[in-house]
């Protein structure tokens, strides 16, 4: 069953309703494991030897690889059931989320300011298209909602369907991991103010300040309604984060104000112009010494290209219309022009903190760069890439 | 309300924001109508599910040997206002099932900036 969400603003779901949310979580494992594998098998015995024998080569990026499968059996049924399952992950958890929505609100006012966190919004702010018009992951209605905690709750609920229970009890195994990362491989860099760029509902922003627990954590989104819910939600698990209203790429804070810039899956949401400005404010706000660390989504040109053919399945049917370009660029490119020296860029990969012995994930952590097929991969025994830059 | 859409009534918030797309799905199927046909079967797949646990947990609550409940089970006809909410259930199941058929989903797709100029033929139509 979906792991209940362990904050004061959990709800309870109806026994029909968790049993529908168990299908979808079994629907998902099974077409992200079983179903990717036979797909897999499928490429290797007969679709590349066949490409080859037509072709006179193999395949040579994951473009054609695509092409290609779109008239293969295995790749149309995997491709449905993850769509589906996808949709029925925000699905299963909307009528809920829906009836529940006043009881939030009164839970979240009850909650409010007892772990001495904050909430600033900006009314003025400009949200970007692609927040406003765009149901990214397939959610209903997008991160923004009219006023209220509806966008929020139903992306943290059905965030504990989609993630089928990958990302451990409180959805942060993101955060954990790289928290306890850097906590791990830079014992004697010691952040005293952390921003945590793109937070949603604050979900990998609570693992920084429970880390780092003499640092002052920021958490900083342009959409609201994930932003009120998140305050409340961190507020509830007695964690004090500043949350703000703010746009990454204009941030508010002060120059070399921060130690440490992090953010969780949030660059390949943005496009490349953006990403610039996002690393020219990075390098702003940072102090020198800072450091800048970035979860995201593995580069292309570390990877096979079936193994990138599979990763950009999100990108042509899951409403995210950055995500080629995101994977397909240099980060350290893009980072160069705001003055980050590329002696100073350091990539990585990390296992999942919720799923690894402390003594094991301590090993891991110090050890340097290493890819798997499955990297970047939702999926069992995944690990995350991500890269750091020093100011 | 606290019951999900397929077996129970929806309010109207819950079914406007079920029923919100911002562009049209994808089609992965060369045969026309497969896709909607294979989100039917998933949804009904999820309904049979939920249908098995419920009767597990009732099986599992009265004890499966009582042969005195199977008896009652059989000869038990629903009142009036039983029927009127059967009724009201199936509507809303049926609504489910064919969701990607009557969607209620705007005609005007997103246009905005796409990641890469080589969408494939048959991703979006």
């Amino acid at each position: 069953m979906p792991e209940p969400l362990q904050h004061g603003l959990k709800i309870d779901h109806a026994r029909d309703s968790v049993a529908r949310q168990d299908f979808v979580i079994g629907l998902r494992r099974y077409v992200l494991n079983d179903l990717a594998e036979a797909m897999r098998r499928r490429y290797d015995d007969q679709v590349a030897p066949a490409f080859a024998r037509r072709q006179g080569r193999p395949f040579e990026s994951q473009d054609e690889i695509h092409r290609e499968m779109l008239g293969n059996t295995t790749f149309q049924f995997y491709s449905a059931a993850r769509y589906n399952a996808q949709e029925m992950s925000w699905r299963s958890v909307i009528p809920e989320v829906a009836s529940h929505i006043d009881e939030i609100a009164q839970k979240a006012a009850a909650i409010t300011g007892t772990a001495q966190g904050s909430l600033t919004l900006d009314p003025s702010l400009e949200l970007p298209r692609n927040v406003t018009e765009l149901d990214v992951h397939l959610m209903p209605g997008g991160y923004e909602s009219r006023g209220d905690y509806l966008a929020g709750a139903v992306y943290d609920n059905g965030l504990t369907v989609f993630s089928a229970g990958l990302l451990g009890p409180h959805i942060d195994d993101i955060g954990q991991s790289f928290a306890h990362y850097v906590a791990e491989r830079f014992p004697e860099f010691s952040p005293r103010r952390i921003v945590d760029c793109g937070c949603t509902v604050g979900h990998n922003s609570v693992p920084w300040a429970q880390t780092f627990p003499g640092a002052q954590v920021h958490a900083i989104d342009v959409a609201s309604a994930p932003l009120r819910y998140g305050h409340a939600r961190a507020e509830s698990m007695g964690v004090p984060i500043h949350f703000h209203q703010m746009d990454a790429t204009s941030m508010a804070f002060e120059d070399e104000s921060m130690d440490l810039v992090v953010s969780a899956q949030f660059l390949h949401e943005v496009s490349l112009k953006d990403i610039r400005r996002y690393f020219a404010e990075c390098y702003r706000v940072l102090k020198p010494g800072g450091m800048l660390i970035t979860m995201e989504l593995a580069p292309a040109r570390y990877m096979q290209p079936y193994d990138c053919f599979y990763l950009d399945w999100d990108a042509y049917y899951n409403r995210e219309p950055y995500y080629r370009a995101f994977r397909n660029a240099d980060a350290l490119e893009l980072a160069r022009p705001a003055g980050f020296a590329a002696e100073n860029f350091f990539e990585f990969t990390v296992p999942q903190y919720t799923k690894t012995e402390p003594a094991e994930f301590a090993r891991q952590a110090r050890l340097d760069l290493s890819f798997d097929n499955y990297c970047g991969q939702l999926r069992d025994d995944m690990r995350y890439y991500g890269f750091g830059l020093r100011k | 309300m606290s019951e999900i859409p397929m077996t129970s009534r929806t309010d109207s918030e819950a079914i406007a924001l079920l029923k919100r797309q911002a562009a049209r799905r994808p089609e992965f199927f060369s045969e026309s109508g497969l896709d909607q046909m294979f989100s039917l079967v998933m949804e009904l797949a999820a309904e049979v599910w939920v249908l098995r646990e419920r009767v597990f947990a009732i099986e599992s609550v009265t004890g499966a040997e009582d042969g005195a409940m199977a008896a009652r089970v059989a000869a038990w006809q629903p009142s009036v206002q039983e029927a009127a909410t059967l009724a009201e259930m199936r509507h809303a199941m049926l609504q489910n099932l064919f969701r990607t058929i009557d969607t209620g989903m705007p005609a005007a797709a997103y246009e905005g900036e796409t990641a890469d100029p080589i969408p494939p033929e048959r991703s979006v139509r």
